[in-house]
């Protein structure tokens, strides 16, 4: 599709280029799981641990605990290459499947490290008996004591975001904890390299680990670290809040550091507001308007704390933004006609996104909200889809007070949209409704590849 | 997820697969390899008849001063009278000289002298790799702490000191093969 060129003068408003495509493929991913996984089974395996296997019970759990303890680095590795946020991985999948994908990781990495520590334990238990054994693995042999400070600390960052746990702990708890876990795979390091048979006996293989390590945390430290310190550094500022609806609010946010920046409609940020007890809760909010050289517009319902204090914030308040994040960009559109469905806050994506369209897209919105006092940017959304060969159905009303039971069944949608098959859609809200319209639209016909949703839309 | 626009060769999907995979077996094949048995037993056991002073020297536990050892362990020293490390018994029964445990960083070899009831009484380091510094290393101060430890145990069921995984392969292998052909 084409986008608007932008222009060379710098004072002049243009519309921020979109960021870079991802060169990275589905097979670039598996290549490396796969590749890092032979490195690991291989040394095991390389190292004696297969026929260890069939030896007395000793050696058979030494082995096993081995093998666990790599697989657990292994698994660590991996989530945290999923930590640096890198645009290499985001830019292709989007931070909602990294995080979710980081959270599988972190539970496979806590059940190896069970099976870890428990083999251990039995390993040293067939000599010393059990009580002995952990007296050696917590604290007698070098650096034992650390690595089970470590192993403590990474089972209660994995229990705390297990969802029961999760939703007992504030955030900021919950955020300090997890932070303790860079603290916990740091202690456990050194036990790897000084007892580890697999590294403390070789050179090459000891090379290869502390080398993947400091790579990994030279990474992280600037991937993740560095351009946090950098949107620190450069905040932008509050420069206009409207107010759109009951409880809904737009807030425009600028600096001259955006001349930079590179973002499209349909992406979100991380929002921090720079106000005395917030600083350190991080909101993603979706961009609702195609973001611009003169500024970024967030569309954001009171709906918690910080949210609240979002929608009434003061002009000139800086507000530190990491991103932008998300991959349901206008990019995912061809030439296809386009259907665009927003549920609730959810219309403030669909908003930016439909601003980047064309109207050989000759887009259709459908906009659900639960009451009139609730409804934003209808006369923006019409104005915008009648320049782009669309238009705008709203359906409003709770629930119950429907004609219709499911208003995204394929039915109703085949009914409101003839066309349906042939379009890519587009859905941003609620979850319930992104569901709904998932099962809808496959019911009706779309393919899977032309549905397009992201969890992270506020 | 985004639509590529263009659709990726063949090639483009299956080189990283390919390069990296060719990568992580070399780098595989460059690291040791212990070879197919961890511990390779070789040689007889041979069982001597007991006498009094039939008693070899006993790698106990030393300073880790002696950094000179003669690589001649093997050999005999003066007889001197064995004490039991438990003192429960003497050791006057038979003395089984184990085969040689070949692993990783050398042979191992063990001699074990039973009491009259044929229980595990002393054992003594007959030949171990120490052809490298760190190998002696290692060993000195490992391998007296294992035959302390066997005695204590009475069998082949012993904690490994750290750092010494290799030598506790090979020790146990030895020592387990002295007592299955001396059954108590």
């Amino acid at each position: 599709m084409t986008r608007p060129t932008p222009t060379s003068s710098v004072s002049q408003v243009h519309p921020l280029p979109a960021p870079r495509e991802s060169w990275v493929l589905d097979t670039d991913v598996g290549a490396i799981i796969g590749a890092l996984t032979l490195v690991v089974v291989g040394l095991w395996s390389r190292h004696g641990g297969v026929t260890a296997l069939g030896d007395s019970a000793a050696q058979t759990y030494t082995s096993l605990a081995q093998l666990t303890g790599l697989l657990c680095s292994e698994a660590g590795i991996l989530g945290l290459i999923l930590v640096t946020r890198t645009p290499l991985v985001e830019r292709r999948y989007g931070l909602d499947r990294m995080l979710n994908w980081h959270r599988l990781l972190g539970e496979a990495m806590a059940i190896f490290l069970t099976l870890h520590i428990a083999f251990s334990v039995a390993a040293w238990a067939i000599p010393d008996g059990a009580i002995n054994a952990v007296k050696s693995l917590t604290g007698k042999e070098p650096y034992m004591a650390l690595a089970t400070v470590g192993s403590a600390i990474i089972l209660i960052v994995t229990l705390s975001s297990l969802k029961w746990f999760r939703n007992k702990l504030s955030y900021e708890m919950w955020y300090f904890v997890h932070l303790t876990s860079y603290f916990g795979l740091a202690a456990s390091f050194s036990h790897q390299i000084v007892l580890g048979t697999d590294f403390a006996d070789e050179a090459l293989a000891r090379g290869f680990w502390v080398a993947l390590h400091l790579a990994l945390v030279v990474w992280l430290t600037w991937s993740r670290w560095g351009r946090f310190l950098v949107a620190v550094v450069r905040p932008l500022r509050v420069a206009a809040v409207t107010h759109e609806a009951e409880g809904i609010s737009s807030v425009v946010l600028s600096g001259t550091h955006l001349r930079k920046a590179k973002a499209q409609g349909g992406q979100f940020y991380l929002v921090r507001q720079l106000v005395k007890g917030r600083w350190w809760q991080a909101n993603p909010f979706s961009l609702s308007a195609q973001p611009t050289t003169a500024g970024l517009r967030f569309t954001v319902k009171s709906r918690g704390e910080s949210s609240n204090a979002f929608t009434n914030i003061a002009i000139g308040t800086r507000v530190i933004v990491e991103g932008p994040y998300g991959v349901c960009t206008p990019d995912v559109v061809n030439s296809e006609k386009v259907l665009l469905i927003g549920g609730g806050i959810g219309i403030g994506p669909v908003t930016s996104f439909l601003e980047q369209l064309e109207p050989q897209h000759e887009p259709i919105i459908l906009y659900r909200v639960s009451s009139e006092q609730e409804m934003s940017h209808v006369r923006e959304l019409e104005a915008l889809a009648s320049a782009r060969n669309g238009k705008v159905h709203t359906l409003v009303g709770h629930r119950a007070a429907l004609k219709v039971a499911d208003p995204f069944s394929a039915d109703v949608l085949l009914k409101t949209v003839p066309d349906l098959v042939q379009r890519v859609v587009i859905v941003a809200g609620p979850e319930s409704i992104v569901k709904a319209v998932q099962r809808g639209a496959r019911a009706a016909g779309v393919p899977v590849e032309n549905i397009h949703a992201e969890r992270a839309w506020w | 997820m985004v639509v590529v626009s263009k659709k990726p060769t063949l090639g483009r999907q299956i080189f990283p697969a390919v390069a990296l995979t060719v990568v992580g077996v070399g780098f595989i094949s460059q690291l040791d390899n212990p070879g197919g048995d961890v511990v390779a037993l070789e040689g007889a056991i041979g069982t001597l008849v007991p006498t009094s002073s039939a008693t070899t020297s006993t790698l106990a536990p030393s300073p880790v001063t002696s950094v000179v050892v003669s690589s001649e362990v093997t050999t005999t020293l003066a007889p001197s009278p064995m004490t039991p490390v438990d003192g429960a018994s003497a050791c006057d029964g038979d003395v089984v000289t184990g085969p040689t445990a070949v692993f990783k960083w050398g042979d191992l070899q063990l001699q074990a002298i039973f009491t009259k009831k044929n229980v595990l009484c002393n054992v003594t380091v007959l030949n171990y790799p120490n052809d490298k510094d760190k190998s002696a290393r290692i060993n000195q101060s490992a391998l007296p702490i294992y035959n302390q430890e066997a005695v204590e145990a009475g069998n082949a069921q012993i904690a490994v000191v750290s750092g010494a995984t290799d030598s506790w392969r090979a020790y146990t292998a030895g020592l387990q093969a002295i007592l299955d052909a001396h059954p108590a």
